[in-house]
């Protein structure tokens, strides 16, 4: 099953387009800063320091691209994987397969997922591979936050590199949690435009909420609220909210993808 | 219920909210028939197949195919063939690619029993190869009875199988599907085309309001009425010679000849006196069709 799905995605002109997109970006900003380079302002950023050096670029790419496009494109992975299938009314024939629903839908997660996976995979290279080209390989500049005035400091390329790695790898977790609404939803309506957009105001709503202030007491409860601790990475702060996040990402996908399995195996197959 | 049934129907009920699609159905088609499905629209024939094939559940009753109780993703649909409502695919996939995620989904080994001959029945040469997004309504049509028939199924649920294909293709489906059904083949056709059921059926389930209003051989459906209309050359001299005939109830004139209702006459007894008395018959066509009789069912005309 999960090479049937592998195959339907890989060979679908959209998904390679979403990818092209996500890689499309970092390259087209590198370019932008290398024709006019970010000035050094009295607010130091990690936009400011984009020049440095190309991981510096790998940074700002995950960082950029994590907030929105990223979403929506996983969004645009997952709400497709079942209502896809509804609209074009190939479900009902992929279910009158002796295949059980649970196992379809698994094998829709763990396709979803890899994309999702693979989707962090070109962000990075994008952006590592432009800003290289752009800015050279060197060591990374981050912000030490630890003074009054946050001030840059330098890590050296090796160890930059693998916080990179860690941070797109954390990323790529917490991205769990839209995989597993984007599922939910697509098992929910058989409009793949609903599924994708409803994912996506869904993740949209828990960052927006996780920014209000006074609702300090639920926050950690929102899926979204720890989602950008990996930034912690390139700066000397802690990491402790980092474990936080990836159990709460765990747990989150865990539940919503239960929720989605329990309403498949009861779904009467209409379309 | 019964042992060895191909198609099985115990009690079935299913509603959607206050509207009741399926109301207490039960039927039987045995192994080797083929079974039309015949109902008006809104008679809960595709809500029945989807019962049937799992794909809804039932709130009540249950169902059974090829003697095996069904349930969603039962191992039994390993040995069914499909085609509910209109075919599907994945449209950027060429027609042979799809069949074969059709047939991976299962996990099964491909390729089928059946491929080749399949394909040959469809008929789509080269097209097999071609992107499904650029097919004709027919050939999606075509594909769809070969993902059907690709594995050799011992039952086939087809639901309006000739839906937009051409006189000649429609004909070629009906010779295959015989052909099948020789082999031992049970098919459950469901069809608004009432000559084409006529054609291929031998048994005929008829639903209205999800209930089931009448079940038997077609010829039973339709009764054993010698009436008929006749093309003759000479319709008065027609009425005079058959009026008067034992056996013959009623005579009418029609637009080409007579149309005479028989009660203990042959057709042919009632020619050959046409014959003698000179009167050159063109035609004779039996003139209740399952179209009347189902229309008698349904709408209780007479």
């Amino acid at each position: 099953m999960i090479k049937v799905e592998w195959i339907r995605q890989v060979r679908r002109a959209r998904t390679w387009a979403c990818l092209g997109g996500l890689a499309l970006v970092p390259i087209l900003f590198t370019i932008a800063s290398y024709v006019d380079p970010p000035r050094q302002r009295r607010e130091l950023n990690i936009f400011t320091l984009l020049t440095a050096s190309g991981l510096n670029v790998g940074i700002v790419s995950l960082y950029f691209m994590s907030q929105f496009f990223l979403i929506v494109v996983v969004a645009a992975f997952a709400g497709e994987s079942v209502s896809g299938e509804a609209t074009w009314g190939t479900l009902r024939y992929l279910l009158v397969r002796p295949v059980s629903r649970t196992r379809l839908i698994l094998a829709k997660f763990g396709v979803a997922y890899v994309l999702t996976v693979l989707a962090v995979v070109v962000i990075i290279g994008a952006g590592l591979g432009a800003g290289t080209i752009a800015f050279g390989w060197h060591d990374a500049l981050i912000i030490d936050e630890g003074f009054v005035f946050p001030i840059p400091i330098r890590i050296a390329a090796g160890e930059m590199f693998w916080r990179l790695l860690f941070g797109a790898g954390y990323v790529a977790l917490t991205m769990l949690v839209v995989v597993a609404i984007g599922i939910l939803l697509s098992t929910l309506t058989d409009s793949t435009a609903a599924a994708v957009v409803g994912t996506v105001v869904v993740i949209v709503t828990s960052q927006v909420l996780s920014q209000v202030p006074g609702l300090e007491s639920i926050k950690p409860l929102f899926p979204t609220r720890y989602w950008d601790e990996w930034r912690n990475l390139y700066s000397t702060t802690g990491l402790q909210d980092m474990w936080k996040g990836a159990a709460s990402a765990v747990a989150w996908s865990s539940l919503i993808t239960l929720i989605a399995l329990w309403r498949f195996r009861r779904k009467d197959i209409l379309s | 219920m019964t042992a060895g049934a191909a198609v099985e129907a115990i009690g079935l009920s299913k509603h959607f909210g206050a509207v009741r699609a399926v109301n207490d159905l039960s039927f039987v088609v045995e192994p080797g028939q083929v079974c039309g499905l015949l109902g008006p629209n809104g008679a809960g024939k595709t809500t029945t197949v989807r019962v049937l094939v799992g794909l809804t559940r039932a709130n009540e009753g249950r169902a059974r195919l090829l003697d095996e109780d069904m349930k969603p993703s039962a191992p039994v649909l390993r040995r069914v063939g499909l085609l509910v409502e209109k075919p599907a695919f994945v449209p950027y996939l060429s027609g042979y690619r799809n069949l074969q995620l059709h047939w991976a989904a299962g996990g099964d080994p491909w390729p089928p029993a059946g491929l080749d001959e399949a394909i040959d029945l469809a008929n789509l040469g080269a097209a097999i190869d071609r992107r499904v997004k650029g097919y004709s309504q027919g050939m999606r049509q075509r594909l769809g009875i070969a993902q059907a028939l690709m594995h050799r199924p011992e039952l086939l649920v087809l639901d309006e199988p000739t839906n937009g294909m051409d006189p000649a293709e429609t004909r070629r489906m009906r010779v295959g599907l015989a052909e099948l059904s020789s082999r031992g083949t049970t098919v459950l056709l469901s069809s608004h085309l009432l000559a084409e059921v006529e054609q291929m059926c031998s048994h005929v389930l008829v639903v209205d309001h999800g209930t089931l209003v009448a079940a038997g051989t077609v010829a039973d459906i339709i009764g054993s009425s010698e009436s008929a209309d006749l093309e003759v050359d000479d319709r008065q001299r027609a009425i005079e010679v058959l009026e008067p005939l034992r056996g013959v109830t009623s005579v009418a004139a029609t637009d080409r000849g007579v149309a005479v209702e028989l009660d203990g006459i042959k057709r042919s007894d009632m020619v050959a006196a046409l014959v003698q008395a000179g009167v050159a018959v063109e035609t004779v066509t039996p003139r209740r069709r399952l179209e009347d009789a189902y229309l008698s069912i349904v709408d209780g005309e007479p």
